[in-house]
Protein backbone atom coordinates (compact mmCIF):
# COMPACT_ATOMS: atom_id res chain seq x y z
CA UNK A 1 0.00 0.00 0.00
CA UNK A 2 1.98 3.52 -0.93
CA UNK A 3 0.18 7.16 -0.14
CA UNK A 4 -2.22 7.97 2.02
CA UNK A 5 -4.86 6.21 3.02
CA UNK A 6 -7.91 7.53 5.15
CA UNK A 7 -10.15 4.96 6.05
CA UNK A 8 -13.13 4.43 8.60
CA UNK A 9 -13.50 7.85 10.56
CA UNK A 10 -15.79 8.14 12.79
CA UNK A 11 -16.19 11.94 14.35
CA UNK A 12 -18.77 13.45 16.51
CA UNK A 13 -19.78 16.67 18.05
CA UNK A 14 -21.70 16.15 21.11
CA UNK A 15 -25.00 13.95 19.86
CA UNK A 16 -24.40 14.88 15.74
CA UNK A 17 -22.25 12.64 13.79
CA UNK A 18 -20.08 15.09 11.87
CA UNK A 19 -18.20 12.07 9.96
CA UNK A 20 -19.34 8.63 9.78
CA UNK A 21 -18.11 7.10 6.13
CA UNK A 22 -14.93 8.62 5.06
CA UNK A 23 -12.32 7.16 2.78
CA UNK A 24 -9.94 8.89 1.01
CA UNK A 25 -6.34 7.94 -1.02
CA UNK A 26 -4.11 9.94 -2.38
CA UNK A 27 -1.30 9.39 -4.18
CA UNK A 28 1.79 11.23 -5.23
CA UNK A 29 1.21 13.07 -8.66
CA UNK A 30 -2.46 13.69 -7.25
CA UNK A 31 -4.24 16.87 -6.41
CA UNK A 32 -7.50 15.58 -4.60
CA UNK A 33 -10.37 18.19 -4.19
CA UNK A 34 -12.33 17.97 -1.20
CA UNK A 35 -15.81 19.45 -1.47
CA UNK A 36 -18.80 19.85 0.70
CA UNK A 37 -21.22 22.11 1.98
CA UNK A 38 -20.47 24.39 4.93
CA UNK A 39 -20.39 22.14 8.46
CA UNK A 40 -20.10 19.17 6.22
CA UNK A 41 -16.88 18.30 7.95
CA UNK A 42 -13.85 19.44 5.24
CA UNK A 43 -11.82 21.16 7.99
CA UNK A 44 -12.61 18.49 10.88
CA UNK A 45 -11.55 16.06 8.17
CA UNK A 46 -8.66 17.35 7.15
CA UNK A 47 -7.27 17.94 11.02
CA UNK A 48 -7.93 14.55 11.99
CA UNK A 49 -5.92 13.53 8.87
CA UNK A 50 -3.22 16.08 10.18
CA UNK A 51 -3.55 14.68 13.91
CA UNK A 52 -4.26 17.95 15.63
CA UNK A 53 -7.99 17.02 16.52
CA UNK A 54 -8.88 13.58 17.57
CA UNK A 55 -12.03 11.02 15.89
CA UNK A 56 -13.51 8.17 17.73
CA UNK A 57 -11.85 6.24 15.12
CA UNK A 58 -9.80 6.58 12.23
CA UNK A 59 -7.43 4.42 9.89
CA UNK A 60 -5.11 6.64 8.70
CA UNK A 61 -1.62 5.36 6.70
CA UNK A 62 1.33 7.05 4.56
CA UNK A 63 2.65 4.10 2.86
CA UNK A 64 2.99 1.51 5.34
CA UNK A 65 3.01 3.80 8.45
CA UNK A 66 0.10 4.43 10.72
CA UNK A 67 -0.73 8.17 11.76
CA UNK A 68 -2.21 8.45 15.05
CA UNK A 69 -1.40 11.95 15.94
CA UNK A 70 1.16 14.77 15.33
CA UNK A 71 3.76 13.03 16.47
CA UNK A 72 3.70 9.92 13.44
CA UNK A 73 2.90 12.90 10.96
CA UNK A 74 5.65 15.12 11.64
CA UNK A 75 7.48 15.35 8.04
CA UNK A 76 5.36 13.99 6.18
CA UNK A 77 1.40 16.05 6.39
CA UNK A 78 1.71 19.30 6.84
CA UNK A 79 -1.41 21.63 6.76
CA UNK A 80 -2.63 24.73 5.64
CA UNK A 81 -5.72 26.04 8.63
CA UNK A 82 -8.55 28.45 7.20
CA UNK A 83 -7.23 31.32 9.60
CA UNK A 84 -3.00 32.37 10.03
CA UNK A 85 -0.97 30.77 11.91
CA UNK A 86 2.31 32.40 11.35
CA UNK A 87 3.66 34.01 14.46
CA UNK A 88 3.82 37.85 14.56
CA UNK A 89 6.51 38.36 15.93
CA UNK A 90 9.12 36.48 13.99
CA UNK A 91 10.85 37.71 10.64
CA UNK A 92 9.90 36.77 7.37
CA UNK A 93 12.87 35.03 6.27
CA UNK A 94 13.51 33.22 9.18
CA UNK A 95 10.15 31.60 8.86
CA UNK A 96 11.05 30.64 5.34
CA UNK A 97 14.61 28.97 6.57
CA UNK A 98 12.07 26.78 8.93
CA UNK A 99 9.67 25.39 6.97
CA UNK A 100 11.76 24.75 3.68
CA UNK A 101 15.02 23.49 2.16
CA UNK A 102 17.63 25.39 0.78
CA UNK A 103 16.26 25.11 -2.48
CA UNK A 104 13.00 25.94 -1.97
CA UNK A 105 13.83 28.96 0.49
CA UNK A 106 15.47 30.23 -2.21
CA UNK A 107 12.38 30.30 -4.74
CA UNK A 108 10.33 31.91 -1.89
CA UNK A 109 12.66 34.24 -1.40
CA UNK A 110 13.09 35.22 -4.75
CA UNK A 111 9.46 35.83 -5.07
CA UNK A 112 8.47 39.37 -6.63
CA UNK A 113 5.89 38.91 -4.07
CA UNK A 114 8.05 38.01 -1.01
CA UNK A 115 11.25 39.63 -1.81
CA UNK A 116 10.72 43.50 -0.66
CA UNK A 117 9.21 41.75 3.12
CA UNK A 118 11.84 39.39 3.76
CA UNK A 119 13.22 41.52 6.43
CA UNK A 120 9.51 42.52 8.01
CA UNK A 121 7.78 40.82 10.76
CA UNK A 122 4.62 39.27 9.98
CA UNK A 123 2.44 41.54 11.65
CA UNK A 124 3.44 44.35 9.22
CA UNK A 125 2.14 41.94 6.16
CA UNK A 126 -1.49 42.89 4.34
CA UNK A 127 -3.79 40.05 4.78
CA UNK A 128 -3.66 38.91 1.79
CA UNK A 129 0.51 38.44 1.33
CA UNK A 130 0.41 36.94 4.66
CA UNK A 131 -2.04 34.21 3.16
CA UNK A 132 0.10 33.74 0.49
CA UNK A 133 3.24 33.52 2.36
CA UNK A 134 1.75 30.96 4.43
CA UNK A 135 0.68 29.09 1.03
CA UNK A 136 3.94 29.22 -0.04
CA UNK A 137 5.78 27.99 2.84
CA UNK A 138 3.31 25.02 2.79
CA UNK A 139 3.54 24.01 -0.64
CA UNK A 140 7.55 23.95 -0.23
CA UNK A 141 7.47 22.36 2.69
CA UNK A 142 9.46 18.97 3.02
CA UNK A 143 6.28 16.91 3.67
CA UNK A 144 4.92 14.73 0.87
CA UNK A 145 1.27 15.27 1.82
CA UNK A 146 -0.27 18.85 1.73
CA UNK A 147 -3.51 19.79 3.48
CA UNK A 148 -4.87 23.07 2.53
CA UNK A 149 -8.07 24.37 3.53
CA UNK A 150 -9.14 26.89 2.01
CA UNK A 151 -6.11 28.41 0.41
CA UNK A 152 -7.44 31.18 -1.68
CA UNK A 153 -9.35 32.82 1.02
CA UNK A 154 -8.31 36.53 0.88
CA UNK A 155 -5.97 35.89 -1.98
CA UNK A 156 -6.78 38.27 -5.28
CA UNK A 157 -7.46 36.40 -8.26
CA UNK A 158 -4.26 37.08 -10.40
CA UNK A 159 -2.32 35.70 -7.55
CA UNK A 160 -5.23 32.56 -7.02
CA UNK A 161 -4.08 31.33 -10.68
CA UNK A 162 -0.56 31.67 -9.77
CA UNK A 163 -0.66 29.19 -6.72
CA UNK A 164 -2.81 27.28 -8.58
CA UNK A 165 0.33 26.36 -10.87
CA UNK A 166 2.64 25.97 -8.47
CA UNK A 167 0.14 23.33 -6.81
CA UNK A 168 -0.28 21.95 -10.27
CA UNK A 169 4.03 21.96 -10.55
CA UNK A 170 4.49 21.06 -6.83
CA UNK A 171 2.20 17.83 -7.32
CA UNK A 172 4.78 16.18 -9.49
CA UNK A 173 6.38 14.95 -6.46
CA UNK A 174 3.53 15.95 -3.39
CA UNK A 175 -0.06 14.64 -3.08
CA UNK A 176 -2.45 17.55 -2.29
CA UNK A 177 -6.02 17.20 -0.49
CA UNK A 178 -7.53 20.93 -1.30
CA UNK A 179 -10.29 22.32 0.19
CA UNK A 180 -12.46 25.88 -1.10
CA UNK A 181 -15.51 27.12 -0.86
CA UNK A 182 -15.05 28.17 -4.47
CA UNK A 183 -15.48 24.79 -6.24
CA UNK A 184 -14.59 26.25 -9.75
CA UNK A 185 -10.69 26.39 -8.01
CA UNK A 186 -11.17 22.96 -6.77
CA UNK A 187 -12.02 21.71 -10.46
CA UNK A 188 -9.29 23.62 -12.12
CA UNK A 189 -7.08 21.84 -10.42
CA UNK A 190 -7.94 18.62 -8.82
CA UNK A 191 -7.22 15.34 -10.39
CA UNK A 192 -10.32 13.84 -8.39
CA UNK A 193 -12.95 15.47 -6.70
CA UNK A 194 -14.21 13.75 -3.17
CA UNK A 195 -17.74 15.25 -1.52
CA UNK A 196 -18.74 15.00 1.82
CA UNK A 197 -22.48 14.26 1.75
CA UNK A 198 -24.18 13.50 4.93
CA UNK A 199 -20.93 12.47 6.65
CA UNK A 200 -19.70 10.41 4.18
CA UNK A 201 -17.14 10.82 1.13
CA UNK A 202 -18.40 10.21 -2.57
CA UNK A 203 -15.91 10.13 -5.57
CA UNK A 204 -17.86 12.43 -8.19
CA UNK A 205 -16.76 11.24 -11.54
CA UNK A 206 -18.55 14.00 -13.46
CA UNK A 207 -20.10 17.43 -12.43
CA UNK A 208 -23.80 16.62 -12.84
CA UNK A 209 -23.33 14.42 -9.61
CA UNK A 210 -22.39 17.87 -7.65
CA UNK A 211 -25.85 18.78 -8.46
CA UNK A 212 -27.48 15.57 -7.49
CA UNK A 213 -25.94 15.36 -4.42
CA UNK A 214 -26.78 18.80 -3.80
CA UNK A 215 -23.71 20.73 -3.87
CA UNK A 216 -24.49 23.00 -6.61
CA UNK A 217 -27.62 23.86 -8.43
CA UNK A 218 -26.40 24.19 -12.16
CA UNK A 219 -23.13 24.28 -13.62
CA UNK B 1 19.14 23.38 15.25
CA UNK B 2 15.56 24.13 14.05
CA UNK B 3 14.04 22.47 16.83
CA UNK B 4 15.60 24.78 18.97
CA UNK B 5 14.63 27.73 17.09
CA UNK B 6 11.50 26.53 16.70
CA UNK B 7 11.30 26.33 20.63
CA UNK B 8 12.90 29.61 21.26
CA UNK B 9 10.33 31.46 19.00
CA UNK B 10 7.77 29.66 20.91
CA UNK B 11 9.29 31.24 24.07
CA UNK B 12 9.88 34.59 22.88
CA UNK B 13 6.39 35.30 23.68
CA UNK B 14 6.51 34.43 27.07
CA UNK B 15 9.71 35.63 28.48
CA UNK B 16 8.72 39.07 28.87
CA UNK B 17 5.33 39.15 30.65
CA UNK B 18 6.98 36.24 32.73
CA UNK B 19 9.98 38.34 33.67
CA UNK B 20 7.66 41.45 34.76
CA UNK B 21 5.33 39.36 36.91
CA UNK B 22 8.88 37.52 38.23
CA UNK B 23 10.51 40.93 39.06
CA UNK B 24 7.34 42.78 40.65
CA UNK B 25 7.09 39.86 42.96
CA UNK B 26 10.38 39.49 44.08
CA UNK B 27 9.85 42.98 45.27
CA UNK B 28 6.86 42.60 46.37
CA UNK B 29 7.98 39.75 48.62
CA UNK B 30 11.07 41.13 49.90
CA UNK B 31 9.83 44.34 50.71
CA UNK B 32 7.53 42.64 53.02
CA UNK B 33 9.82 40.31 54.21
CA UNK B 34 11.96 43.32 55.11
CA UNK B 35 9.57 45.32 56.45
CA UNK B 36 9.14 42.22 58.79
CA UNK B 37 12.02 41.56 59.87
CA UNK B 38 13.26 45.51 60.10
CA UNK B 39 12.21 45.73 63.66
CA UNK B 40 14.35 42.63 64.88
CA UNK B 41 17.22 44.07 63.23
CA UNK B 42 17.82 41.40 60.83
CA UNK B 43 19.67 42.80 57.64
CA UNK B 44 17.67 41.41 54.46
CA UNK B 45 17.49 42.09 50.80
CA UNK B 46 14.81 43.72 49.46
CA UNK B 47 14.46 41.21 46.59
CA UNK B 48 13.13 38.00 47.45
CA UNK B 49 14.90 35.16 44.92
CA UNK B 50 12.87 32.48 45.77
CA UNK B 51 9.72 34.71 44.99
CA UNK B 52 10.70 35.87 41.77
CA UNK B 53 11.67 31.97 40.68
CA UNK B 54 8.43 30.52 41.57
CA UNK B 55 6.75 33.28 40.36
CA UNK B 56 8.82 32.81 36.77
CA UNK B 57 7.85 28.98 36.75
CA UNK B 58 4.10 29.40 37.58
CA UNK B 59 3.51 32.83 35.32
CA UNK B 60 5.77 31.09 32.28
CA UNK B 61 2.90 28.45 32.39
CA UNK B 62 -0.20 30.90 33.21
CA UNK B 63 0.84 33.20 29.99
CA UNK B 64 0.96 30.21 27.83
CA UNK B 65 -2.59 29.40 28.20
CA UNK B 66 -3.65 33.19 28.08
CA UNK B 67 -0.98 33.81 25.02
CA UNK B 68 -1.33 30.63 23.16
CA UNK B 69 -4.01 28.34 24.49
CA UNK B 70 -6.62 31.38 24.61
CA UNK B 71 -5.68 34.35 22.10
CA UNK B 72 -3.82 32.97 19.62
CA UNK B 73 -4.89 28.81 19.06
CA UNK B 74 -4.11 28.89 15.29
CA UNK B 75 -0.26 29.55 16.40
CA UNK B 76 -0.08 26.21 17.38
CA UNK B 77 -0.06 25.19 13.53
CA UNK B 78 3.17 26.80 12.82
CA UNK B 79 4.63 24.50 16.07
CA UNK B 80 2.80 21.59 14.54
CA UNK B 81 3.75 22.19 10.96
CA UNK B 82 7.23 21.79 12.18
CA UNK B 83 7.16 18.82 14.27
CA UNK B 84 6.61 19.84 17.36
CA UNK B 85 3.11 19.01 19.38
CA UNK B 86 2.02 20.78 22.04
CA UNK B 87 2.69 18.16 25.02
CA UNK B 88 5.89 18.59 23.99
CA UNK B 89 5.62 22.80 23.67
CA UNK B 90 4.49 22.86 27.12
CA UNK B 91 6.70 20.38 28.45
CA UNK B 92 9.65 22.28 26.77
CA UNK B 93 8.16 25.58 27.71
CA UNK B 94 8.06 23.78 31.70
CA UNK B 95 11.75 22.70 31.12
CA UNK B 96 12.90 26.04 29.70
CA UNK B 97 11.22 27.95 32.45
CA UNK B 98 13.56 25.43 35.37
CA UNK B 99 16.74 26.21 33.08
CA UNK B 100 16.22 30.14 33.55
CA UNK B 101 15.48 30.27 37.18
CA UNK B 102 18.48 27.94 38.04
CA UNK B 103 20.64 30.25 36.37
CA UNK B 104 18.77 33.20 38.05
CA UNK B 105 19.15 31.06 41.74
CA UNK B 106 22.76 30.18 40.65
CA UNK B 107 23.88 33.98 39.53
CA UNK B 108 22.27 35.77 42.33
Amino acid sequence: MTGLHVDSVLKSYGNQQILSDIFISCNTKEIVGLLGTNGSGKSTLLKIIFGSIGAEYKFIKVGDKYINGLFDSRHIINYLPQNNFIPNHVKIITIIKMFCDKESSLLIMNNPLIKPHLKKKSKQLSGGLRRILEIFLIIFSNAKYILLDEPFNGVDPIHKEEIKKLIIAQSKNKGFIITDHDYRNILDIATKIVLIHNGATKEIKNNDELIRYGYISEL
Amino acid sequence: MKIIITLLIFYKKLIIPASIIAILSGYSFGVIAFLMRADKGESISMFSTGAAAVSYLIFSLVFQYFVYERKNANEYYFYYNLGLNKTLLWISNLIISLIIITALILII
